[in-house]
């Protein structure tokens, strides 16, 4: 019997580079039980986001490829997959929340913008439903004038209103 | 949720579980609590070590001495054994397999042989 909401089993993430193969994952398994939480820690180059970029693949290409291992979602090994099923997991029933709130917002357009077109992209809500879903998820995390957010620009919020701007623009529901 | 940080602060709080890599492997996973009160492997002692503490107010922070090699060519054996304070003869020579450890715990180190009648850590469930 396997609960395991996520298994990932000896995965391997190689890179060609001039320097020859680089090994940035060397036979790395995890399991994920449902509603648990699990913290990958260490340095920098140890490996912490090519697993969370391998999982969900969104390794650089062409020089960057999963050599072998299995990355079993519920039944299913996400390395079976074709990019188009793949793309209808991610952000659904996968999300990542980058590091950098700055880097993942587009500077040149405002929040309400980017937050409608995640909406629809995901093909969850369009028009006038997109905006009022974008000011209640914004009123959820404890925006005090949420209209007034989604005129503004990546820059004139701080960092942490930054990120839980992403932080709603990932949420599955 | 898979937290990836490099912020102890934020994983004694939120996570049940930390698997610590190092060099494109990992060299130890338990549950949290376990991990930051009794870390096995050096590697997850010298990072916790570094962390700053009302305890050591003062003193210098601990530094792991060197940084991550480079992908391209990672060390021998051990690939942690150029900076570790506990190296052994065999820890550049022979690779450490990852060996499960009481609690629900697994580490790969040569300090901490394989446990008889205990499955190894690809069998059991972290």
């Amino acid at each position: 019997m396997d609960s395991a909401l996520l298994r990932v089993e000896n995965l391997k993430t190689y890179f060609n580079t001039p320097a020859g193969i680089s090994r940035a994952l060397d036979g790395v398994s995890v399991e994920l039980q449902p509603g648990e939480t699990m913290a990958i820690v260490g340095e920098s180059g140890s490996g912490k986001s090519m697993t969370a970029l391998s999982i969900l693949q969104l390794v650089p290409e062409p020089a960057g490829y999963i050599d072998s291992g299995t990355i079993h979602f519920g039944s299913r090994d996400l390395l079976d997959l074709t990019w188009e099923q793949m793309r209808s997991i991610r952000g659904r029933q996968i999300s990542m929340i980058f590091q950098e709130p700055m880097t993942s917002l587009n500077p040149v357009f405002t929040i309400g913008y980017q937050m409608r077109e995640a909406m629809l992209t995901h093909n969850k809500y369009r028009g006038a439903a997109a905006t009022t879903r974008a000011l209640s998820l914004l009123e959820r995390v404890g925006m005090t004038s949420p209209d007034k957010v989604l005129r503004q620009y990546p820059h004139e919020l701080s960092g942490g209103m930054r990120q839980r701007v992403i932080d709603r623009n990932c949420s599955r529901e | 949720m898979l937290l990836i940080t490099h912020d102890l602060g934020i994983v004694s709080q939120v996570a049940d579980k930390v698997a610590v890599m190092y060099a494109g492997q990992l060299v130890e996973q338990a549950p949290t609590k376990d991990l930051l009160a009794s870390p096995l492997h050096p590697y997850t002692q010298g990072l916790i070590a570094s962390l700053p503490a009302r305890s050591r107010r003062g003193t210098a922070l601990f530094t792991l001495e060197g940084v991550v090699p480079p992908p391209t060519r990672w060390p021998s054996g051990c690939r942690f054994h150029a900076r570790c304070s506990q190296r052994l003869d065999r820890c550049d020579k022979d690779i450490p397999r990852v060996t499960s450890q009481p609690g629900s715990r697994s580490v790969s180190c040569h300090l901490y042989p394989a446990l008889d009648g205990v499955p190894t850590a690809m069998e059991v469930k972290i």
